[in-house]
């Protein structure tokens, strides 16, 4: 009987604290979204009353308007290009065997693993230098550095389960080697490419710190969500804020679709 | 159409650290069905890769036609393949996957259509058009594999192993389905398979590989009973292999001095002197006394029996010798034969077959 | 590097290594030398260039190619350097520690106590934080503790005194785990998925109550994972800026707001390069030791 009690008990601990958990990664979220509807000027508890002034303010205002065009542009170039080169890098990882391989595959993958803070004064020095500073394309460019590795990934993952007599079959029936990437490869990558496109919209609507060095005066919306931060208590953020994350979430959501992730369990087989 | 319509000369092929197919060389008569034959790693995958332009051979050269294919890659070739793994694409229809070849020729969407349907039709898959590949069975699949690789009406069909991946069922319905098509079509198949009971049952000639080299080729029937060395012998079925050398010979062959005792050989190539091998059967190897003054036989004691459906193998030890006898299983319970029992074994000297080459 | 692109036929098709006819070798050069050349210019070279900066000089107010030790001597040698460096190493090896901590609890009820529609529910809701909006929650976590906010305004409703939430561990901690958390947990989730519930069964059978179960089977084959996730934690919090800045007020600074001060201030580029060079040295560090921790677990099973 006690032995009972005890898994019981341990398993009402295990699902507390999961709980708890829970609440600690969604509470940031749920704060921001709900005082973006607080009357009041300061978020803060009592709930000044639900108002919708501040989107309305966050609508009216032409900087965060810009921010917005801006992060949309860049979060789209990002997107394509990283795309494009994400697919090309997994699938040299899937098909070729060549001295080097693995600092090619190092080359991409690691761009997240450098802190941001390192990376943006690099990248600014650098871009500075080459006279391509200050600008959207700028931003671009170094998004897609970063978010590229997050393509290779998703795409060579889907590359995993592409037969390798696929291509080969493709040619023996008259396909050229560039007409079987395009007429078989990439269609059986396309729900790969859409998750990485997303994701890669994802990660550079999200980046801020190189988009605040080396963009100049191209605010992105985060880029102004920070400078707003670091001015005086505007309660306009918390509106921005909860628009950045529907966006985002949404974003990251959709990838997920695509790719079907699921952590599925190794069970026995006649288990 | 005699000339040879597919020709390999010299053909050799190395992969670092492997040479798969060693300076081969074979004429395929146009309208031919042919089985590379052999144990996996034997380089007739190798062969029909580089007949398809997969791989490029490192000597040699292929002839299609009269055309030397050297250069040519696999997507000009017109030497469509039915592969092992069928290799179907997965996210088109059963229809596009039979486009996909006069797609890549550039035919017209309708043209290529109402073509592919008529291939469809002819396999039995008519009303499955549309479906995805995931929805088929496993011998609906093999059909569209089939049909997508005939759609161009190529000269020439390649099959890798193309039935390994049914059940037995299927595999005899699906052999008696190709025959057809061979027949109908008349063009050259060459059809890869380590099943000695496919390329029996389909092809008009065998070409049996070992390590990278022919070992013969011939009718099916010719090389089962009249194997070119040890190594097509044991291949190609239960057979006996014994060595003497010859003492005499005469008119109706050799006689030869073994182990186990004097054995006449009457094969037609007998006329040979010096240490030889011949072949005896398991399945030509009768049990009892010799009603005929001829026939070779020896005495023996049965040291194991091995089941095997209805037929069985015996083991029978004679004078340091080993022989295989294969019997249906009720002859051998009429005979009561257990191990332990002795008994005499007898054939007959033209069922015998001298190796050409011993070594 | 380009042209050490060099086709030996490709990878491990079972039956022969694939053609030479049907890819030229100039369709891996032409797939891979965009990528090739996009991470070298605006990874490699950057990077590198950073390191060639440290070398270099400042003279009124603009950066001068030379080669000299200066920089590091005077970087490396300063207090609030060194002060720097120590805080910005405990708090990130406490922010890995208590990450550990967390996480793999979490990760095993997920993995072992859910229901597969949960467990991929909880798999998501961890995927989402770690691509959307850190400076956010990091914000959100300010109005939650700071002097006039949500925690403090209840305390005060209940009749109790203020608390000084931000500024301290506590509110950096708080912050960095935001960070850390779900990609510890996910890298958790997967590990402990892969494992074969076949050898949990075994162990039980053989009488392992579950305590030792964990102990003596789960633990051991996901050790790289925890290796993983620890120096992921580790290297997510070396080097975060948003937390620091917004939990404790960049006082005291961490490296990060080093260099990011040094860069926005002033034109003391060579300086705050010896920062991030250093900072890159210390992570490297941790990842080989984390990588060298894997081997010896590989060689002692």
């Amino acid at each position: 009987m006690s032995r009972i009690l005890n898994t019981r008990l341990s398993r009402l601990s295990q699902f507390g604290f999961l709980s708890l958990l829970a609440l600690f990664i969604a509470t940031p979220m749920l704060i921001i979204v709900v005082f973006s509807f607080d009357a009041n000027r300061f978020p803060t508890i009592p709930w000044g009353g639900f108002s919708l002034q501040w989107h309305q303010a966050v609508l009216a205002d032409s900087m965060i308007r810009d921010a917005f065009v801006n992060s949309v542009i860049v979060g789209l170039g990002t997107a394509a290009i990283a795309t494009v080169l994400g697919f090309a890098a997994a699938y040299i990882d899937y098909r070729y065997f060549f001295r080097g391989k693995t600092l090619f595959g190092l080359l991409v993958a690691v761009p997240p693993a450098v802190p941001v803070s390192i990376l943006s004064m690099a990248m600014l020095a650098f871009l500075s230098r080459i006279g391509l500073f200050g600008s959207r394309e700028a931003i671009i460019v170094c998004h897609v550095a970063i978010a590229t590795s997050f393509a290779m990934a998703i795409v060579r993952l889907r590359l995993g389960k592409f037969s390798r007599d696929l291509e080969p079959a493709a040619w023996n029936l008259g396909a050229s080697p560039f007409a079987t990437i395009f007429f078989i490869t990439v269609p059986f990558c396309r729900p790969a490419l859409f998750a990485s496109f997303f994701l890669s919209a994802a990660v550079s609507f999200d980046e801020f710190l190189i988009a605040w060095f080396v963009g100049g005066v191209n605010e992105t919306l985060p880029v102004r969500i920070l400078n707003l931060l670091q001015g005086q208590v505007n309660p306009k953020i918390n509106a921005i804020g909860t628009m950045v994350l529907i966006i985002s979430v949404a974003l990251v959501l959709i990838a997920q679709r695509f790719v079907g992730f699921r952590a599925t369990r190794a069970t026995s087989s006649n288990g | 159409m005699t000339d040879p319509f597919v020709s390999l000369k010299n053909l050799d092929k190395r992969f670092p650290g492997h040479h798969a197919v060693k300076d081969i060389s074979l004429d395929i008569k146009g309208g031919e069905f042919i089985a590379l034959m052999g144990p996996s790693g034997c380089g007739k995958s190798t062969t029909l890769r580089l007949i398809a332009g997969l791989d490029e051979p490192t000597g040699g050269e292929i002839y299609i036609g009269g055309r030397a294919m050297s250069g040519i890659p696999a997507y000009e070739r017109d030497t469509p393949m039915v592969w092992q793994s069928l290799a179907l694409f997965p996210f088109m229809t059963v229809i596009e996957n039979v486009e996909f070849p006069l797609r890549m020729k550039g035919v017209t969407p309708k043209v290529r259509r109402d073509r592919a349907m008529e291939w469809l039709e002819k396999l039995g898959l008519g009303t499955m058009a549309n479906r995805g590949i995931a929805q088929l069975s496993g011998g609906q699949r093999q059909r569209v594999a089939i049909a997508r690789s005939l759609v161009t009406q190529p000269s020439v069909l390649l099959l890798d192993e193309p039935l390994s991946a049914l059940d037995s069922h299927l595999r005899v319905r699906m052999q008696t389905e190709l025959s057809r098509l061979h027949k109908e079509l008349g063009i050259t198949f060459i059809y890869v398979t380590h099943a000695q009971s496919e390329a029996f049952a389909l092809a008009d000639r065998i070409v049996l590989m070992s390590e990278g080299t022919i070992q013969q080729t011939g009718r099916p029937q010719d090389v089962y009973r009249e194997p070119a060395n040890a190594f097509v012998a044991d291949f190609m079925g239960m057979n006996n292999i014994v060595s003497g050398s010859v003492s005499r010979s005469d008119g109706e062959g050799v006689v030869i001095d073994g182990k186990a005792g004097q054995f006449r050989v009457a094969s037609k190539n007998a006329a040979r002197s010096g240490d030889v091998s011949f072949v005896i059967a398991a399945d030509r190897i009768q049990i009892g006394q010799a009603n005929m003054a001829s026939a070779n036989s020896v005495a023996g004691k049965v040291i194991g029996i091995e089941f095997v459906g209805s037929t069985q193998t015996i083991f029978v030890e004679a004078d340091g010798a080993e022989f295989r006898v294969q019997k249906q299983q009720h002859e051998i319970e009429a005979l009561n034969i257990q191990p332990g029992s002795k008994l005499t074994l007898y054939w007959q000297p033209d069922h015998a077959w001298l190796l050409p080459d011993t070594n | 590097m380009t042209d050490s692109i060099h086709v030996d036929g490709a990878t491990g098709s079972r039956r022969a290594p694939a053609s030479r006819v049907g890819s030229h070798s100039f369709m891996p050069v032409v797939l891979g030398a965009p990528v090739l050349i996009w991470q070298l210019v605006f990874f490699a070279a950057p990077l590198a260039f950073l390191l060639v900066v440290t070398f270099w000089k400042v003279a009124s107010f603009k950066l001068e190619p030379a080669f000299s030790f200066d920089n590091w001597t005077k970087v490396l040698l300063s207090g609030p350097y060194q002060k720097a460096l120590v805080y910005t190493a405990g708090t990130a090896s406490l922010a890995t520690l208590l990450t550990v901590l967390v996480a793999l609890p979490a990760a095993y009820t997920i993995a072992f106590r859910l229901s597969p529609k949960l467990r991929n529910l909880a798999v998501t809701c961890l995927i989402v934080p770690v691509f959307s909006s850190y400076l956010l929650r990091i914000y959100a976590w300010q109005i939650v503790l700071s002097p006039e906010g949500v925690i403090n305004s209840v305390f005060k409703g209940l009749g109790g005194a203020g608390l000084s939430l931000l500024g301290g561990q506590l509110a950096l901690q708080i912050g960095l785990l935001t960070l850390t958390l779900p990609v510890a947990i996910l890298v958790l989730v997967l590990a402990f998925s892969g494992i074969d519930r076949t050898l949990i069964e075994a162990a039980e059978n053989l009488g392992c109550r579950r305590s030792k179960v964990i102990v003596h089977v789960l633990l051991p084959s996901i050790r790289n994972a925890i290796v993983l996730a620890a120096s992921t934690a580790f290297i997510l919090s070396f080097g975060d800026y948003v937390s620091p800045l917004f939990m404790t007020g960049s006082n005291p600074p961490t490296l990060s707001i080093l260099i990011v001060d040094t860069v926005k201030s002033g034109s003391q580029w060579p300086r705050a390069s010896v920062i991030g060079i250093t900072m890159l040295a210390a992570l490297i560090l941790v990842f080989v030791a984390g990588q060298l921790l894997t081997r010896t677990g590989k060689g002692a099973q």
